[in-house]
């Protein structure tokens, strides 16, 4: 023992008696003390032989450390020796130690270590078995690289305490360790349930890193990129990488580096692999939400309710009673499985990676495209690797990976073949010392730089003893390389053709099975094929040859399989070289022991497979219409077309064919593929003359009017849906009827039940729908069939809110001057009123239907409805509310589909409050909804409606002259555009950066940002952009130029305005930007005195603005304060229709705005006052400015006094006026003019109009 | 530009924001008052017509992308 305590970096090996705690029950006290006794001086023996510092004994076992790794293992190899020489003598008092190391950074205290990895070599010795020594990754790389010890990799192991799984090595300490394994418990498979067929084909277990492998070769560029995308996703994004190549090309090397990459980094790492025999609903999702890792993660992040209610939904256990379409039950699933991704993630960042995604379902790729979509900042790193030559172009994992990288959310990186100077380097680490130039040159060529292939060759010229040591360099022997195979292909063969021919059988009926196995499986397999009873373990022992030549690698405890083919061309080869039809045998073996097993229904799709693989159709359609049936129950779509698909191409009878073409129908339909199922119903209906069915007729042609109006064909809709219904009339078939009208209302809605809130009148027949829905709702009463009664009622209901607007629209075709009549409220008009009247009691009947029959979706939309029953002209009369209501309705609706936009969407409600608000002056409603839009979003981490929000919020302040809060609120929205990109962003923060500086008096600064929008803007190639900011710079530089008296801006300002005009001529749309310019240059025209011109510019400012406010007032202050200016003294009878109508515009805002505080900011603002005086609306904004703050203290009653005072009224009158005795009013007016310092009514008078309280 | 938008006129109200937002992609629809239509989306970035979807506050405005997470919903004629 040496003296010497280590510190700092230190092995430390535990050890422990195995079955010492029931030592002395079983042996009794004083054999037991016997024993322990024995064990400690063996053990003390070896610690003083090989260097060990005992740190701490516990009377079974001891901490040692030591200061280096290779004397520790040397220890640990001499304890078990001496202890197997010890029960070798003495067979009554075995006893077997467990020995455990770990190497890492100690600490030291009283006499003994601590730290992590103490407690880590602790738990290591707690997991191996009597007789046993496990390692840890660390402690096997620092046994050096001369292989003196024999380790044997176990697997990955969660250790108590430890968040990511650690690899563990078996140190092979026998002589003859390397043929015949000791029982160690690591390489115990759990036992298989006696019950049932485990043949697992309905489920896959995730996959591990492989063991033993080498350093990376090469691929510096594409490991960056993996640890740059790593670190962003620490940052707080979901980042993508797409690991592409070819077979053998070193994708699942890069996986692996990339599963170490993001353990180091603290990720939660899972790796689940597709497999090409393997498939099913949601497969590839599946496997990942069975795995352990995520089981672990969700340990941790405490996210099982989420993560049970995604394997709920996934599995198809889901609860469908909400009434959801499939296509949005399919968007469901997504959601559900997203938000239990992301809240597995919310532990701590999450890496997944999917090998093989082009085995990959396309329902879990869609699940895992939403994923990536809705989960922008959610720090989650997701990496596939795809071999793009195995499957078609067009094949979705392809899809996936080419869309995400055109949406910059995925970063592709290609692998390549190897450069000879890699495979040099590549070819030094596998055979162990520098390769001659010759040597590589050869093996490069041979394996076409394929990494795979090059290690295949290298190994076996090896073996052949092609390549030897000469001179401290490999060189191949040139003589012999024409013996050595061609092909990889050939040269795997002969490697197989090396194994005992009963272990090479197995091996390929193994193949058969897939890509990973089970021991059992196989075993019971062959026994059914071959007519003998499945012999149990010495299968293992059959397949151990082809796992030392690392044809097959084991897989590690806890793992749903036993073995896998460590490269798919392995498995290939033996597949390729297996007879027919003993691959047939195979198939049928696992289709008969699949069919008798209890849960035959998760294993459909491998039922079907196997089936159609065993050559036996009967069986295979029977299964493949199961599986179909079944993946639509799923919610798997993509699936069920598979399925169905690989069948139809056997499928002769017509029943059968009818059979399948209407669950690929349910299919398509969900995937809203239209043109398909178009194709697939016309064959439908060919088979249904053969086979005289008039049910299957009827059926193909209900389907066939519902895919053409989705798909937009109204016309063939209706065409076919009226055919329907005539068919339908000679079956004398209520139910066949009720479905042939609700289908025909439909086609002639142009719209799917429920989807129609205000149908427009101008585009849809409402009176050939209403008679259909009508016959539907008798039928429907008729059959007692209560949800569709209730769904025809609601349909009718809507029509009478499309027959509501008819009316109004021919009201206003006669008597145009109905728009502009603010007193006019055509819903009080008698038939309007009578069609909303009946369209509510419609809608509340269907409300009613579908609450007692709990159809959720139907009842939030049937809502919606009655919310429109009503709605006409709304903009006019500034019904935000009524659009809050409808809004806040349709959040219901959504958040039936989507758990995840349930926040969104109030966020987004807010702020489209707030758009509206700003737009049509309710200045109290924009900033209010605006900063609590901001607040949601931001909440929501929606960065994007972040920004959106707090600029809007910064321009209603701007509007107010409030230079100060509006800095402070576009502060936040450059706070939130750092994290989001885009040229819009970038361009928006200029532009309000532009007109802030304009309300803060600085023209430079105002002219220097817009400029440097329009750069952008100019950049980008948007003339509505451009021509937006030309607007804006003239608008904003006339106004300076004009009080600065400044002629060189007024003069730019005037070239801007024309390149905005010229702009706005070349672009679509009634531009606000136009009327802009032309405001603009009256004030230019004014200012230089040609006040004709500047009223000429005036009234074309207007024209233009009537157009833009079209039917709808959209209050733009600034252009109408240019406007006034030009036509101040004009005595055009237009100009008095300007002023009058702009009062009352005013006058709409000052009533429309409920906020005290707000209206009178608003009204005070410059730009407003001095519109409000230009069209005489003096008293107006005494009104309104004067029921907030007022100057000198004054209250509104004070006020109100002070401005009876200003309209010259004398005490007596005010008295009479008010119902007051003389003297009260006296009083209060010596309060008044206490206040502002003054003793007499014309001093006040004077102090109240320059305040502007008169 | 990859999205297709379209105005689902069963929805509308004719608020106006989508005008507001972006006067050169949508209009009021011609024949019909109060309701919006597509003009040219193809005057503006994509970025621009997602703000107007998300200021309409009957979510009437679908942008659908070849895509897009739901691709059921893509339907070229219906735009």
């Amino acid at each position: 023992m040496t003296d010497e305590f280590p510190v700092g970096t230190v092995t430390v090996l535990f050890t422990d008696v195995e079955g010492s705690t029931d030592l002395r029950t079983r042996e009794g006290d004083d054999v037991a003390q016997e024993i322990l006794r024995t064990h400690e001086r063996l053990l003390r023996e070896q610690l003083e032989k090989h260097g060990g510092r005992e740190i701490v004994f516990l009377g079974d076992g001891f901490m040692v450390a030591f200061s280096s790794a290779r004397k520790a293992i040397n220890c640990a190899i001499g304890i078990q020796r001496c202890f197997d020489e010890h029960n070798r003598q003495n067979p009554n008092r075995r006893i077997r130690v467990r020995t455990g190391l770990n190497t890492g950074e100690v600490l030291q205290e009283s006499g003994t270590l601590y730290g992590a990895a103490v407690n880590a070599a602790a738990r290591i010795a707690a997991k191996a078995n009597g007789g046993q020594i496990l390692v840890s990754q660390i402690v096997k790389e620092l046994s050096g690289a001369v292989p003196d010890f024999t380790f044997v990799n176990r697997g990955l192991f969660s250790l108590k305490g430890f968040a990511t799984r650690w690899r563990l090595h078996e140190v092979m300490w026998k002589e003859d360790s390397e043929r015949s394994f000791p029982e160690a418990r690591t390489s115990q498979k759990p036992s298989v349930p006696a019950t049932g067929v485990t043949l697992s084909h309905a489920q896959l277990e995730e996959t591990y890193p492989r063991p033993d492998l080498g350093p990376v070769v090469g691929r510096e560029a594409e490991r960056a990129a993996i640890e740059q995308e790593l670190d962003a996703v620490l940052a707080g994004s979901l980042r993508v990488v797409s690991v592409e190549g070819e077979a053998g090309i070193g994708k699942t090397r890069l996986i692996e580096e990339a599963v170490e990459a993001a353990a180091r980094r603290g990720f939660g790492v899972v790796m689940v692999g597709a497999d090409e025999e393997l498939r099913g609903p949601f497969f590839l999702l599946r496997t990942l939400f069975a795995s352990t890792s995520m089981e672990a993660l969700s340990d941790e992040a405490m996210a099982h309710e989420a993560l049970d209610q995604a394997r709920d939904i996934l599995w198809g256990r889901g609860d469908r009673s909400e009434g959801l379409s499939p296509a949005e039950q399919m968007l469901h699933v997504y959601d559900v499985a997203t938000v239990a991704i992301r809240s597995v993630a919310e532990g701590r960042p999450l890496a997944v990676l999917f090998d093989d995604v082009q085995w990959a379902d396309d329902d879990s790729l869609k699940l895992i495209r939403y994923l990536v979509r809705t989960s922008a900042f959610s720090p989650i790193f997701l990496m596939t690797a795809l071999r793009p030559e195995s499957v078609p172009a067009t094949n979705a994992a392809t899809t996936l990976a080419v869309d995400l990288e055109r949406m910059h959310l995925a970063r592709r990186l290609p692998l390549e073949r190897f450069t000879r100077m890699e495979t040099a380097q590549l070819l030094g680490h596998i055979l162990g010392g520098p390769v001659s130039t010759d040597c590589a040159a050869t093996l490069h060529s041979r394996g076409e730089g394929v990494p795979f292939f090059i290690v295949e060759f290298a190994q076996s010229f090896q073996q052949a003893g092609l390549i030897q040591l000469v001179d401290g360099t490999l060189q191949i022997s040139m003589a012999t390389r024409s013996t050595v195979p061609p092909s990889v292909q050939i040269l795997i063969e002969r490697r197989l053709a090396q194994l005992p021919p009963g272990t090479r059988a197995a091996l390929a009926d193994a193949a058969v099975l897939g890509r990973r196995f089970r021991a059992t499986d196989l075993d019971k397999v062959r026994a059914r094929i071959d007519n003998s009873s499945p012999t149990g373990d010495p299968l293992s022992l059959l397949l151990a040859p082809a796992a030392s030549s690392s044809l097959l690698s084991e897989l590690p405890e806890g793992a749903t399989y036993d073995f896998s083919f460590t490269h798919d061309e392995i498995r290939a080869a033996l597949v390729a070289g297996q007879s027919r039809q003993r691959r047939r045998d195979i198939h049928a073996a696992i289709v008969d022991m699949l069919s008798s097993d209890t849960d035959a229904r998760a294993a459909l799709p491998a039922l079907a497979y196997h089936a159609l693989k065993a050559g036996d159709h009967v069986r295979g359609i029977r299964y493949s219409i199961e599986a179909a049936r079944a993946a639509l129950e799923a919610h798997a779509p993509e699936e069920a077309v598979r399925v169905v698909d690989a069948a139809r191409a056997i499928a002769s009878l017509p029943q059968e064919r009818a059979q399948l073409l209407l669950l690929r129908d349910d299919a398509l339909a969900a995937l809203g593929r239209g043109d398909e199922r178009l194709a697939g119903l016309a064959e439908m209906d060919a088979l249904a003359s053969a086979l005289g069915d008039p049910g299957v007729a009827l059926e193909a042609r209900l389907r066939r009017a519902s895919a053409a109006r989705l798909t937009g064909d109204h016309e063939e809709a209706t065409e076919v849906a009226r055919r329907a219904r005539r068919a339908a009339e000679k079956t004398h078939d209520r139910e066949a009827e009720l479905r042939a009208c609700m289908e025909l209302g439909q086609a002639l809605l142009r719209t799917s039940l429920g989807e129609s809130f205000m149908p427009p009148p101008t585009e849809v027949n409402l009176e050939e729908a209403a008679e259909a829905f009508e016959q539907a709702a008798g039928f429907a009463h008729e059959v007692g069939d209560e949800w569709s009664l209730a769904a025809a009622r609601r349909e009718l209901g809507i029509i009478e809110n499309g027959r509501a607007r008819r009316r109004f629209l021919s009201l206003v075709e006669q008597f145009p001057e109905l728009l502009d009549d603010p007193s006019a409220d055509p819903r009080e008009e008698p038939v309007i009123k009578e069609h909303f009247d009946r369209a509510r009691r419609l809608i509340s009947e269907a409300i009613e239907g579908f609450e007692a029959l709990g159809d959720r979706r139907a009842l939030m939309s049937s809502l919606i409805a009655l919310a429109y029953a009503n709605i006409i002209e709304d903009t006019q009369h500034g019904h935000a509310g009524r659009i809050e209501q409808i809004r806040r309705l349709r959040r219901g609706l959504r958040r039936l589909t989507s758990e995840s936009e349930r926040a969104e969407s109030e966020a987004h409600m807010l702020y489209s409050i707030h758009v509206y608000a700003r737009a049509h002056g309710h200045p109290d409603l924009a900033l209010h909804r605006g900063a609590e839009a901001y607040e949601a979003a931001r909440l929501l981490g929606d960065r994007w409606l972040e920004f959106l929000a707090a600029g809007g919020v910064a321009l209603t302040h701007i509007s107010m002259a409030e230079v100060r809060d509006a800095e402070a609120w576009l502060d936040r929205a450059s706070a939130a555009v750092l994290a989001t990109t885009g040229p819009l962003p970038a361009r928006q923060i200029e532009i309000w950066r532009g007109l802030l500086r304009s309300a803060a008096g600085d023209a430079q600064g105002m002219s220097d940002q817009l400029q440097r929008a329009l750069a952008v803007a100019t950049d980008r190639g948007s003339p509505a952009a451009r021509c937006e900011i030309l607007a804006l710079l003239a608008i904003e530089s006339v106004r300076h130029a004009a009080a600065n008296e400044d002629d060189e801006l007024l003069a730019a300002a005037q070239g801007w305005a024309d390149d905005a005009l010229r702009l706005a001529k070349a672009l679509p749309g009634d531009l606000p930007w136009e009327a802009q310019a032309h405001a603009a240059l009256g004030q230019i025209a004014l200012a230089r005195g040609q006040n004709q011109d500047a009223e000429r510019a005036a009234f074309l400012a207007l024209s233009t603005l009537e157009r833009t406010r079209h039917f709808y007032k959209l209050l733009l202050p600034d252009i109408l304060l240019l406007v006034a200016r030009a036509l101040a003294y004009s005595d055009d009878p237009k100009a008095h229709g300007f002023r009058a109508e702009t009062c009352r515009d005013l006058q709409v805002v000052a009533q429309g705005t409920r906020d005290d505080d707000v209206r009178a900011r608003w009204f005070r603002a410059p730009a407003q006052r001095e519109l409000a005086e230009l069209v005489g609306a003096n008293d107006l904004i005494v009104q309104a400015a004067g029921r907030a703050e007022l100057p000198w203290g004054l209250t509104e009653r004070e006020a109100e006094v002070l401005r009876e005072v200003t309209s010259g009224k004398t005490n007596r009158e005010m008295a009479a006026d008010s119902g007051v005795p003389e003297e009260h009013v006296t009083r209060r007016l010596d309060e008044v003019f206490a206040k502002l310092g003054v003793s007499t009514p014309a001093e006040a008078t004077a102090l109240a109009l320059r305040e502007g309280i008169a | 530009v990859t999205v297709r938008v379209r105005v689902d006129r069963h929805r509308c109200i004719g608020a106006g924001n989508c005008i507001f937002v972006a006067p050169t992609a949508f209009h009021w629809r011609q024949g019909e008052f109060l309701k919006a239509e597509l003009l040219d989306p193809e005057t503006v970035e994509e970025d621009v017509l997602r703000e107007a979807a998300a200021a309409c506050p009957t979510q009437a405005i679908v942008i659908e992308a070849a895509d897009d997470p739901a691709p059921w919903a893509a339907d070229p004629r219906r735009a």
